[in-house]
Parts: C-alpha cells; structure tokens; sequence
C-alpha cells in the first residue's frame, strides 16, 4: 500500500493546503474500496503489477487534481469572447504603430531591409508582452467572475450595412479619375506645380533626379492604365474578373517600380546645381519623404493586392 | 467529420445529466464509491475524476451534505440529499421531463413531416 501513499501525497502537492487532507482522504476510500473489490473477485491480494495498473486507470495526480480546482481555465467562455476582441484590436494597433515606425526607419536609416527584420522582431517581441498582459488581465477578472455589460446595451438599428466587396463606390472611382487626370498631365509637362518648399521666405528649387528618367514610360504606362480603370469603374461599378487582374497587375507593376525607385538615393535635386547649404539639407528631408511616400504606395499596393485577390476567389 | 464528434456532444449531453442522476441517488445516504456503483448499476458510468469534484461542488452549493463515519474499520464520507437540495432537485426533474417530453414531441413531427417538394 506504500504505492498509494505515494500517490495519495502526490495529489496532495497539487491541491490546496485546506483541502488536501479532506480530499486525499476520501480518494483513498475510493481507491482501496476499489482495490479490495478487485481483490473479492479475484480471491487473492493484487501482484504489484496488477496495483500500478490500478493506480494509474486512476489518473494522473496532477489531472486528478486540478478536477477540484474551482478555477479549470484560464479564460472561460463567457470571458473569452470579451478577450478575444480586446487582442485583436490591440495587437491591430500594436501593428499600425509598428508598420509606421518601422516605414520610418526603413527610408531614414539608409538599410530597408535590416530595419524591416528589425522591427518585425520588435512587432514579434511587443505583441507577445501585450497579449500576455491582457491574458493576465482577463483571467483575473475571470477568477473574480467579473461580469461584463460591455456588449449588453448595443441596438440593432445601429448595425453596419452589409457591404457588397463587389461593389465600387462611384467618388472613389471619380477620385481616382480627378488624381490620374492631374498626374498624367503633370508627368508629360502639361502643368507644373510652384514649388511647396520655402526657406527664409525663399522658395527652395527642386527637381526630381535622373534616376526617374529609366522608368518614365513605365510610370506613364502604369498611370494610364489606373485611369482607363478608373474610367472603366466609374461607368460600370461593380468588380469583374479582366478589370481585378489588369488591377492586380498594375499593382505588381507598381511594387516593382517602387522597389527599384526606393534603391535610388538621389530622387530630389536642388534646380539650380549652385545652391548650396541649408536648401541642400532641405532638400535631403524631401528625398526622405519620397522616400517615405514610395513605402506608402507599396502597402498600399499590397493591401489592393491582397483585396482583388479575395474578390477573384469570390468570383470563381 | 472529426473523429471524436460523437465523442464530444455524448460528454456535453452527458454533463447535466449526471447531476441529476447524482441528486437522485443520493436521496439514498451513499459514499462515493457505493453511489458510483449504483449508478454503473443503473447504466450510467461516471469515473471518480468526474463524480468526487461534482459532489464536492454540489455540497459546497448547499444542495448535499457530508459526514465522516467508520463504516468496516474505514472512514468514509456519507453524501445525501440536504433539504435545500430537495425543492431544487424537484424543478430540475420537472425541467427535465418537460425536455424529455419536448424532445420526443419534435422528433416524432420531424419522423411524420411530407418532405418538402424540391420546387418549392
């Protein structure tokens, strides 16, 4: 019976002080009941083997007595779905701030790439505290059985429209067309904008660089077929096949071009070359936000990308 | 269909159900190895992970009561119906019947239902 003791005091560690006596003692009528009517049946004592086999169809000791626990999970169903919105909107917003730091860094630091793997990692490490924290958070409330009336006094008139994703709202395509119309003409040298930057009350001259000139045509291209689109959805609002792949593939286009332009350290010159000091720095701050301005339209391409993929799989 | 699905709505279905039955034995004085035998007895297996927690919590619920006694030279713990308990167990049997009865009513009409015409 030595093996039962050991067993007996084995579940005892789990359980709480208070309990462990009353709780061993009665699980230990049950187990030598059990072993003595096996014992009846058999009409001998149990070998050894026959005892451990026993103990074990019994259970684990720490399972057996995690059972009288008051607390069996850490998040139950009540709490849970209270805890799952609450994680995701956090690590939604821990991601936002991430992609923008890490935009940042990406076209300050002169090294995209190391900067993206760097702040992955921290995006990586910076979820993991805040998801264990709110785990921690939530299953506390969970033990004191707090009882949430969070989502209690909704109203359903309030509820969100069913979207169509399908569907393509008319000022966006029109915005669009107003952009594409704008830029097209400004690409070809029809207008021309007065420069937006100002030093000393002195309008600082600038121009973009040479390195624009080996992908001219590709940006036309890609700037007339986004307002053909454009055209095509103002007239027919509604996704179709041809119109999502010609998207997907001005995107993918677009996410080359921006790839190869961002490599490029010089895309804003001074206009006039003799120009020198505190303009020179300014215009060093306006290739950084072009630079900044080319990480936009990439996520912005991906994020595109990943929607008229949806809407494809949505349309086969 | 996963594997263990059956598996998994029997223990769901199960779950109310063996407090009930445990209720009802034990308007009968029993301890826990006895009670767990009468209920093998009458069909219902419950393993003593699942049967020594739940008479714990029903006692702590007010709805049972306990007593150590010496009973063949051990001590054991008699569990039994307290009179709390007794007015509970009374409408739980009731519901419980009331879901049997609706049960069977619902099964039978969806046994006796004309199968809808595939043009309507």
């Amino acid at each position: 019976m030595e093996l039962v003791e050991r067993y007996l005091h084995a579940v005892s560690n789990y359980l709480p002080k208070a309990q462990a006596a009353d709780i061993t003692a009665e699980l230990k009528d049950s187990l030598l009941s059990k072993i003595e009517e096996q014992e009846n049946q058999t009409g001998r004592a149990l070998n050894d083997d026959e005892l451990r086999a026993l103990i074990k169809a019994n259970g684990h000791p720490m399972l057996v007595a995690s059972q009288y626990l008051p607390q069996q999970q850490l998040i139950g169903p009540t709490v849970f779905p209270y805890w799952w919105f609450s994680l995701r909107l956090v690590l939604m917003i821990v991601a936002l701030v991430h992609v923008v730091l890490v935009g940042i860094a990406a076209v300050t630091s002169g090294h995209p790439i190391q900067a993206i793997i760097q702040g992955f990692f921290e995006f990586a490490g910076t979820a993991l505290v805040y998801a264990a924290v709110l785990t921690l958070i939530f299953s506390l409330l969970e033990r004191e059985q707090v009882r949430f009336c969070l989502f209690e006094n909704w109203q359903p008139e309030k509820l969100a429209p069913i979207k169509d994703s399908l569907q393509i709202p008319r000022c966006e395509s029109g915005f669009e067309l107003v952009v594409g119309a704008v830029f097209i003409s400004w690409w070809l040298g029809l207008i021309s904008f007065p420069t937006p930057v100002y030093h000393d009350g002195v309008a600082v001259p600038f121009k973009l660089s040479d390195a624009w000139q080996l992908y001219w045509w590709g940006i036309l291209l890609i700037a007339v077929m986004d307002f053909v689109l454009a055209a095509a959805n103002w007239l027919s609002p509604y996704w179709k096949w041809d119109r999502l792949l010609l998207r997907i593939l001005v995107n993918v286009i677009s996410l080359g071009l921006v790839y190869m332009l961002f490599q490029q350290d010089q895309l804003v010159v001074l206009a006039n070359a003799t120009v020198e000091g505190e303009p020179a720095r300014i215009v060093g701050y306006i290739n950084q936000a072009v630079h900044g301005v080319l990480v936009f339209i990439g996520v912005v391409a991906l994020i595109e990308l990943t929607q008229d993929c949806r809407r494809l799989l949505q349309l086969r | 269909m996963e594997p263990d699905l059956f598996e998994k709505l029997r223990l769901e279905l199960r779950r109310g159900s063996l407090t009930l039955a445990v209720l009802v034995a034990l308007q009968h004085e029993h301890y826990g190895y006895t009670l767990r035998k009468t209920l093998a007895e009458q069909g219902l297996d419950i393993d003593e992970g699942t049967l020594y927690p739940l008479l714990r919590r029903l006692e702590s619920q007010g709805l049972l009561v306990s007593e150590w006694r010496e009973e063949d030279k051990r001590n054991k713990r008699f569990y039994r119906l307290a009179d709390d308990g007794k007015p509970v167990l009374a409408q739980l049997l009731n519901e419980w019947r009331a879901l049997d009865a609706a049960l069977d009513r619902i099964h039978h009409d969806a046994a006796h239902a004309v199968p809808a015409s595939p043009s309507n």
